[in-house]
């Protein structure tokens, strides 16, 4: 591919090489930075305090909004402020050799840098509670296919570690206003809560929102709730909002050709709707609760 | 001062915080048992709102002027105190239903403004000239944090819920937070005043600013 640029040829995608360079220092960037530091300090701290809690919570499909908070929302804010940080420097030198979509990309892997936290986070939580559950009547894998439970977890923590983080990418190059990540992490957190299937009426659609759970809580007779549904199909439409959220980020550089980023992202939006809709047309159609869920100290 | 303080009040900022937590505490007004979390982060959005209130991009020239930072922090307080009014006047109209406790609500949102506040202006005084930003971040994702996932609710319980929440223990956890970040921001305000026998403050000529 090449752009005519004053009567020369030039070649528009620098060798694989820069991409590599610049995804390197930019994932050294993220990991040092304080926010996603934090973030993960909290992640640790309440994984800690969770598994050496007596009688651990039942609520284990309840768990990966840890990650998808600490990991996914912290990483917008700082995805955003990564994306954002070189402008300055950008305006001051008059430019870069490197095309803008070759930075993005190179954000774009940076991202994965969450989600290799949230992947150590879930294979913890998968195989630590494997023998130490809970009560065998819980909503685990006693009582749910071990697909539902790992598609879950997969979806709801690492695929929501990389989906908030390039939507902060999505945001840096997007949006001017500097408030705006901040903005769009209350939000994404104010349209969850109603969106995680405590609303009745909502509960069989609430697989269109990009983080929500199949687990229900406590209803206060000692059982939990677990939600309709297929998570194995949701896990798939997540994956998909995140190609989205890459082309959304990459098609910002109106240097490059856009044809095909526009094409391929009808292409994963009609497939991310199809996908949508299997995971509320498959699976259980109707609201489960678990037979009593009692702690073994409330045993009589 | 006051056409100081309008002058530098930054509306956008200020009318997306304000906004921003109306619309949440108006969600908890309407269904406080499944959606009283948004109280929290209406409480989230009001601190991170108070924190780019001191922002001064223009640092490096006005702290050549005769006005000192500490005045120019004193006019930024009356929007502080204009966001703190509002927060006080929209917990106590949101109805929870027996599920939350107002004077609680009240408490959580000026104690969160004033330590934006208070952290803001030191790290102002410390010569950075738009802190606003980084302290607006880390106050509304620890704020939510604490309000989602708590890993320290039976100690130390910030956003209790229902009936069965320890608000007494809440209160005064808020309680102490306003006092503690009502001394800070004090104290920052007041940083450099040298106070006389008489009681009149003079201010020592090297810590002006």
């Amino acid at each position: 591919m090449t752009t005519h640029v004053a009567g020369q040829r030039l070649p528009t995608a620098p060798p694989r090489s820069v991409l590599w360079a610049l995804a390197t220092m930019e994932s050294r960037r993220f990991a040092r930075h304080p926010l996603f530091l934090l973030g993960v300090a909290l992640t640790a701290l309440a994984t800690v305090s969770y598994v050496l809690t007596d009688p651990v919570d039942v609520g284990l499909m309840a768990q990966p909004i840890l990650p998808a908070f600490t990991l996914g929302v912290f990483g917008l804010v700082v995805a955003d402020r990564l994306t954002r940080s070189t402008a300055p420097i950008l305006d001051e030198l008059g430019g870069t050799p490197v095309p803008e979509r070759t930075r993005t990309a190179a954000l774009a892997v940076a991202c994965l840098v969450p989600v290799a936290v949230a992947s150590v986070w879930t294979v913890f939580m998968l195989t630590y509670f494997w023998s130490n559950r809970p009560v065998p009547q819980a909503w685990w894998y006693d009582t749910l296919p071990a697909g539902d439970i790992i598609s879950f977890y997969v979806a709801a923590a690492v695929v929501a570690a990389y989906g908030g983080s390039i939507l902060g990418v999505v945001i840096g190059r997007w949006v001017h206003w500097p408030g705006a990540p901040l903005v769009a992490a209350v939000l994404l957190v104010a349209v969850t809560i109603p969106g995680s299937g405590i609303v009745e009426g909502f509960r069989p659609y609430r697989q269109i929102m990009p983080w929500t759970t199949w687990y229900g809580g406590d209803n206060g007779a000692g059982a939990d709730y677990y939600y309709p549904g297929n998570p194995r199909w949701w896990l798939a439409y997540t994956i998909c909002l995140c190609i989205l959220g890459v082309l959304a980020a990459l098609l910002h550089d109106r240097d490059q050709p856009r044809r095909r980023p526009i094409t391929t992202g009808v292409v994963t939006g009609l497939v991310a709707l199809g996908l949508c809709a299997a995971s509320m047309t498959t699976g259980p159609q109707e609201t489960r609760i678990s037979p009593p869920v009692l702690h073994p100290e409330q045993v009589p | 001062m006051l056409r100081y303080s309008v002058r530098v009040l930054p509306v956008p900022t200020l009318l997306a915080g304000a906004l921003g937590a109306a619309t949440l505490l108006g969600l908890v007004h309407l269904r406080p048992a499944q959606l009283l979390q948004a109280a929290g982060l209406a409480v989230a959005a009001v601190g991170a709102t108070a924190s780019r209130l001191f922002d001064e991009p223009a640092a490096a020239l006005v702290d050549t002027l005769p006005r000192p930072l500490r005045w120019r922090t004193v006019a930024r307080l009356l929007p502080t105190g204009l966001l703190a009014l509002l927060w006080v006047i929209g917990a106590s109209v949101v109805d929870t239903q027996g599920v939350g406790r107002p004077d609680v609500l009240r408490l959580q949102g000026v104690g969160t403004i004033l330590a934006a506040a208070a952290v803001t202006t030191v790290l102002r005084r410390r010569g950075q000239p738009v802190p606003g930003l980084a302290v607006a971040s880390t106050i509304l994702l620890v704020t939510t944090f604490l309000v989602l996932l708590n890993p320290f609710d039976r100690f130390l319980p910030f956003f209790p819920y229902g009936p069965s929440g320890d608000w007494a223990a809440s209160r005064w956890l808020w309680a102490v937070i306003v006092a503690v970040a009502a001394a800070a921001l004090a104290t920052s305000c007041l940083e450099g005043i040298r106070w006389r026998f008489t009681g009149h403050p003079s201010v020592h000529p090297n810590t002006r600013g």
